[in-house]
Formats: C-alpha cells, structure tokens, sequence
C-alpha cells in the first residue's frame, strides 16, 4: 500500500444507492471513516442504517442492487468485486459484529470453534497457536475462564458472554475495520454498559469503529463522528458535540428530546434532604405478600426465581419494577396475572384471594388484570388481522357481534391509530403500532390494572418516547393502576410513582420513584443507575459563545 | 459515474414455469387422478368388470390401450375405476393418522410432564415397529376388509404425526398470543381450539401431503398381500397382486398398476415438498 492511500479515508462512500427488487432504501448516502475513529450511523429503524453498513462487507443479500459513485475500503474499490475478494475482507479486514448473539452463533458449535474459524481462513497458523489465540481473544474481551467458555455452546452463556464472544470472533484478525450493528440494543443497561466500555477500549487500540444504532445516548459516548439518517438519506453529520450538542436538523433534533426523555437524567448536584413519601389515599387495588416460586434447572436443581416478593399496587399509580434480565420480575408479573403459580405468599386482588378462587371464577377475575408483553409480534396469533385480535378482546368484553368493529375502531382512535389498520395483519406493521395494538387489545376488556412486562425494550428510541406518553396519558385517563417492569431505569423513572428493584429474585430496595432512583441506598441500585447511558446537556453554539 | 450494478437478480413468474416442469407434471397428473376418482364411469372406455374369456392376454393394442387381463377385462377401465378405491384408501388412512397423532400430541404437548412421558413413551412403542408389520399385527387382530386396512394403515402412522403436533404444541403454548387469551379471560379449552391447534397444524397439514403417498403405498401394499378389497373389485393393489400369477405370459398386468401407483406417489410427494418448501420461505 502506497502512502497516498493511507493519508485517504479508510471508509470512502459516496452517493450510495440500495434498491431492492426495484424499490430503493438507501438514496445516495456519502460517508467517510478515517482509520482510528468511530463513526455512528443513527436512525430509527427502516432508516437504511443497517442496510449501508452491510454494503461494506457485500452482505446487503439477496435481490439487492448496489449502485455508488464510490465505495471504497483503504483505498480499494468494493464496487463489482467478485464473492472470494468478499469473503478475503469479511473477517480478514473488517470485522462484523450483529444485534442478535444467540442467531449469530451457530447453536451447535462451541464458542471456541466459532472465534477459531475467521483464524482458520485468513490467517496460517497452526492448531495449537490458534487455540491459544483463541483464549487470548476471550481474555481480551473481558471474558472470565476463557479454558471453559471456550469449550462451551452458545446458549449456555449469557447475552452478555455471547456478545463478548462475537466481538472476539470479529476482532480475531485484528481487523482495520471493526463494524458494530445495534451491538447493545438485546442487552440489559449494566452488560450494555460493559460491552460499549469494551467497544471503547478496542477503539483506544487504534481500530477503526462503524457503529450502527438508532439510539443517540448509546454513542454519545463513542463516536467521533455521527450521522443521522433518515428515510435512506443522510439527514445530518458532524462531529460528535455537534451533533449531540448543537444539532441543527428538526429531525436530529427530535430524537435527541426522545432519548433525553427515555433515559434517565441524574441530578448533577446531590439532594441532601430525604424525599417524604407522599401518602396516597388511592384504594390498594393488588396486594402480593412473601411470593416465592422455584423452578427446576437444566440440572435438576430447584433455582429460587423470587423470594419473599412483597408490592402494593394502589389505583391510578405506577409501580416500576427494575432488575436485570434473571432477576424474577417477569416470574413476579406471570403471578400476579395469574399465569404462574406461587409456592408461598398470597395475592390479593381488589380485596379478594386470587389464589383461593376456583379456577372458573379467576378466569372472570382475570378481566381485571390485563397485560402488555415485550414482544410486540408474538403476542398475536398470526393469521389474524387486527380487527380479528381486537374482537377476541371485545367478544370476551361481552359486545355483541355487530358492535365489535364499531367499537375495535374506537380502540384504535384511543391508542391514535389510524382505523384504515383494521383490516392489517400485525405482521405488516412496525413495532410502535403492533405495541398500541396491543394496549389496545388490553384496554378493551376495562382493565383495572395492566401489567406491562418491558412494553417498549423492543423498541426505537423515539417511537419509546411516543409509547411512554400514550401509556402516561390513558393512565390518567382511566385512572388504571400499572406495573410496569423492565430493565431500563431511564423509562422506569419516566413512568412510576413506585419502584421496585429485584436482584436474583430478592427486592433489594423499594419507594417512591424520586427517593430510589435519586437517593439509593443499595449498591446494586446504584449500578444500575451508572449504567444508564449519558447524554451531555443540550448546549446551543451561543452558550459557549457568552462563556467565551 | 461509475455506476456497477452487482447483483442483478430478478426472476420472472414466467421463467418460475419453466424453471419447474416436474411440479406442473405432477399437479397435471393429480389432476387427470381426480378427474378419474370423480368421473370413472365417464372417462373408462368400457365396464370394469365386463369380462370377455375369448379376450383374455391381450396386449395393448389400438382397441384395448392398455391391453386385457385373465378374464378379458379392459385394463386401462380397471385402472380407472381402481383409483377410488385406491386413494380413497389412502386419503381415509392418512386422516385417521392426523386424526389421531393430532390429539395425542395436543394432549401429550398440553399435559403435565408425566402424561406426557406416558403418552410419548407409548408413541415410542408404536414407532419401533415397522409400518406394514404394525398394520399386519392390527389387521390380524381386526379381521380383514376394507375399513380395517384403513385403520391399520392410519394407526401405523400416527406416531409421525403425534409427534410433530407434540413439538409444535410445546413452542406455541407459551407464545404471548396464548397467554395473552388466557389473560383475556377465555376458556383454556377455546384458547386450544382458536389459537394452538390452528397454529400448530399447519407444518402438520404438510407432513400429512408428504405422507399421503407412504400411505397409498401401505394400502396398496396390503392389498397385495391380499388383506385389502375382495377379488372382482378394481384396486390397484389388487389387480397386482392377481396378475403376479402371470407375470411370465402377460407382464403389462403388473406393469400398469404399479406405474400408476408410482406416479400418483411421486406426484404427490412432489406437491407436498413444494408446499414445504414455499413454507419455509425458500424460493424455487
């Protein structure tokens, strides 16, 4: 390689066009990545962010047309190469790390086999150097007792080992390129944290980053340089305080307000005085006492999943329940809607025994509790439309045959849905509107409570900020009690009147949202709490403009 | 501007046609197939069983196109008016297999875990022997006739599907549509009927296509061995196992049953594994 090259762009995209079958995504988007920088691709989803990403390594797939002015890697056109020169680059020269670990990771492979394969094609070495190549990879990922994990599956780690085991598999080859799709977006906030301090690191050894996210908080931190896309185009770029601090765009600038929104924003002073709890004279609407549940491991051993679970749920409040993924506040909600049984502890809802009805009468009481699930597609059946879901509601509501699409429309205009949705499958839907959906299908039946397990952690960023405001304002609409779990405190906080922090099936501190999350007193709250993303304060060019 | 196109992939309905002769060849056979189960009467030349000795071993020829068998019955009519019998055999014997393997794996899926170890066990049991040799126990057991092959042939295979249906049960009754019925408020047993068994048939539906030839087969099979419909009746099956007699004399008798067997299995199977295919979203 001459030095005239290595003075030019390592990434060098100009006026990239993607089409599919015809259709085009991506409408003339230009990019630069010097070697040694981040550069982060930001958008919501359908933005074509992915999309420009994957036409570096030739991955767009199948049906696409790949059409630029330029698209160079180091000085060397990728335009019209052939698939082996591909398949020297992927892996050899750029790594290429995906959201989803577990369907990246071949299930019946182990881990180790996975991390030696881009090893055994690009580079010459021997068996035993690879192996200890291998292990120096997990080690240098942050993966503790490299010996077993390497002779482990991939579904018998974590989600945060499996990511940590794609980064070592990407960066193998000690690639120039690093490029990193929605790298955090499956994880809980703490194991997100450590992956882009990981992401931070392997940037500081000088290898070039392409991060791609729709969530402006994630980068903040990482970036140099951001580019905001939109509808296959490039809205905005510039440097990262730019970008983040000064963003001209409306567009740039709306996202930034919805992750501010979303994610929790610590006081920068500290409060000294003790938040008093305001006392509610709102009637206890669901009450649990002492709940413990086991389940059976893969070894036969009982696993306590909750112990000794305690909540109020007063009408017209919020009670957050925060914890990582494991933690038993799924369990916790599977319990109180009725799905899962408890080995100990009573439920009591609006003064009765739940578990002292008769199986036939909590099926009545059930009406009552309704549920909102993460996974926004899996919870329709899928061969119905949407009037067919709301109808199985409002059947069970008890409104007659010739009503029901009279009133699935009024559901529809309370979730602020176009009614024209109606006669849609779920499928053909983005994951905002099947989330409305299903909150409608949930206020059909007049619920009193609604338990809402991670409602939006599938979710962009701006279309979160959109949902947390529907629920915000049906809640004070119909004066509904909410659980609202997850494993996000900057949307907990958005939300809740309460909150409730589960460890390993314990609750480790419990109170008004403003005392928990301003003053906690447990440490693992605390962890919690810094590992939620960062945005620095908006500050428009004329502050620094008066401060000079 | 350097503008490369790099992968220009685009296929056209038409060239799908062309690109697939064989799965248009077997729908064009299944098609003439029903035509012949529907209308037997209208496309056979002559009676079935209208037996003329004076025109017994003749082989095909302009006026019997297929030739005449033993008792100089038309070949080609028997072949016709066989196919009822024939598919309907296999039709009514693969229902009873769905039928049945449908409920014991919804039930064995749905279950406590020891009800659904028993039950499973039990498929374990039926699946260990071989198909014929479980419908020649059943039949020895039944008597013979025509509704008893039937049974023995569905009830050998009912451990395929039992257990696709069980697999299948097993992801969908912990989807959150499932649930979220329950939550509704809607009888368990509605909640089966309306979203898990609808949900979970479908790759079933299938293997049941797939298998309607293996069934065919079996009938035929059996038929053969001489366990299936009596003598003067047209059955594919047992036309075979009449002409084995002759095989040295007139060997079209036996050729033309079982060509006819073949190509209504193959082309089953055939539309069976496109309809598999198209369901995993594969492309041609």
């Amino acid at each position: 390689m001459n030095s005239f090259e290595k003075k030019g762009p390592l990434v060098d995209i100009r006026d990239l066009r993607v089409s599919f079958n015809g259709v085009p995504v991506v409408h003339g988007v230009s990019l630069q990545l010097h070697a040694g920088q981040c550069l982060a691709l930001v958008g919501e989803s359908g933005s074509g962010k992915s999309v420009t990403a994957r036409s570096l390594v030739g991955l767009t797939g199948q049906g696409a047309q790949v059409q630029a002015q330029r698209l160079a890697f180091a000085g060397r056109d990728l335009l019209g190469v052939d698939e082996a020169t591909w398949q020297r680059l992927r892996g050899g020269h750029i790594g290429f790390v995906m959201q989803d670990a577990l369907g990246s990771l071949d299930p019946l492979r182990r881990v180790g086999a996975e991390i030696e394969e881009p090893l055994l094609l690009h580079t010459g070495l021997g068996a035993e150097q690879r192996r200890l190549r291998v292990l120096e990879l997990l080690r240098q990922v942050g993966v503790p007792e490299p010996e077993v994990r390497a002779r482990q599956y991939p579904w018998q780690l974590s989600g945060g080992l499996r990511q940590r085991a794609l980064i070592a598999s990407a960066i193998a080859c000690q690639p120039r390129l690093l490029i990193a799709d929605e790298p955090t977006t499956a994880l809980d906030a703490t194991v997100q944290a450590q992956i882009l301090e990981l992401l931070e690191q392997l940037r500081e050894r000088d290898n070039s980053l392409l991060m791609v996210s729709h969530d402006l908080a994630v980068v903040a931190r990482l970036a140099d340089w951001v580019a905001v896309m939109r509808g296959g185009a490039v809205v905005e770029q510039g440097s990262a305080e730019q970008i983040l601090q000064d963003p001209q765009d409306p567009y740039t600038q709306r996202l930034l307000s919805a992750a501010r929104a979303v994610h929790f924003q610590r006081p920068v002073g500290p409060a000294l005085a003790l938040v008093e709890n305001a006392v509610s004279e709102q009637p206890v609407l669901l009450e649990a006492r002492g709940l413990g549940k086991s389940f059976k491991g893969p070894d036969g051993q009982l696993r306590e999943v909750l112990k000794d679970v305690s909540l109020t749920l007063r009408a017209g409040q919020t009670l957050g329940v925060v914890g990582e993924s494991g933690s038993g506040k799924s369990t916790l909600g599977r319990i109180l809607l009725g799905l899962e049984r408890p080995e100990h502890g009573s439920v009591q809802f609006d003064g009765e025994d739940w578990l002292g009805l008769s199986g036939e009468q909590q099926r009545l009481a059930r009406q009552g509790i309704q549920v909102v699930f993460q996974d926004p597609l899996a919870s329709f059946d899928p061969r119905f439309t949407v009037l067919r879901v709301l109808s199985e509601a409002l059947a069970q509501a008890g409104v007659p045959r010739g009503l029901r699409r009279t009133e699935a429309a009024r559901l529809l205009e309370r979730v602020q849905l176009p009614t024209a949705l109606l006669d849609r499958r779920p499928l053909e839907l983005s994951g905002g509107q099947r989330q409305r959906i299903a909150i409608a299908r949930a206020l059909a039946m007049k619920p009193r409570v609604l338990v809402l397990d991670e409602p939006v952690s599938a979710l962009d960023v701006s279309v979160q900020a959109r949902i947390l405001a529907l629920l915000a304002e049906l809640k004070a609409e119909l004066n509904l009690a909410c659980l609202f779990i997850s494993h996000d405190l900057g949307v907990v906080e958005q939300v809740s009147d309460q909150v409730l922090v589960m460890q390993g099936g314990r609750v480790v501190e419990q109170g008004s949202a403003a005392q928990v999350l301003r003053q906690p007193r447990h440490a693992y709250t605390r962890a919690l709490l810094d590992a939620v993303p960062h945005l620095p304060p908006a500050q428009p060019r004329w502050v620094s403009r008066i401060a000079v | 501007m350097t503008a490369t196109v790099l992968t220009p992939v685009t296929l056209s309905s038409h060239s799908r046609w062309l690109a697939r002769p064989g799965l248009y060849l077997a729908w064009a056979i299944l098609g003439v197939l029903l035509l012949a189960v529907i209308f037997p009467g209208w496309l056979a030349p002559t009676d079935p069983l209208a037996a003329d000795a004076r025109l017994a071993y003749h082989p095909p020829s302009s006026a019997f196109w297929l030739g005449t068998d033993e008792n100089g019955r038309d070949v080609l009519s028997r072949l016709i008016h066989g196919a009822r019998p024939s598919l309907l055999i296999g039709l009514a014997a693969t229902l009873v297999g769905l039928g049945l393997g449908t409920l014991l794996g919804l039930l064995a899926g749905l279950a406590p875990a020891w009800l659904d170890n028993l039950l499973m066990r039990g498929v374990d049991v039926l699946l260990a022997f071989p198909d014929l040799l479980l419908a020649l126990v059943i039949i020895t057991l039944f008597g013979q006739g025509t509704s008893n092959l039937i049974l023995a042939v569905g009830i050998a295979s009912v451990p395929r599907y039992a257990r696709l249906v069980r697999a299948q049960t097993l992801t969908i009754r912990h989807a959150g549509f499932v649930e979220a019925a329950l939550t509704l408020g809607r009888r368990p047993l509605a909640v089966v009927l309306g979203h898990v068994l609808p949900n979970a048939v479908q790759p079933v539906l299938i293997l049941a296509c797939i298998g309607l030839g293996g069934s065919i087969t079996a009938a035929a099979a059996l038929s053969f061995l001489g366990f299936g419909a009596p003598p003067p009746a047209a059955e594919w099956g047992a036309m075979m196992a009449v002409a084995r007699n002759f095989m040295a004399n007139a060997p079209w008798l036996m050729a033309w049953p079982a060509l006819a067997i073949t190509l209504t299995v193959i082309s089953i199977t055939v539309i069976g594994r496109d309809w598999l295919r198209r369901s995993e979203g594969r492309r041609a």
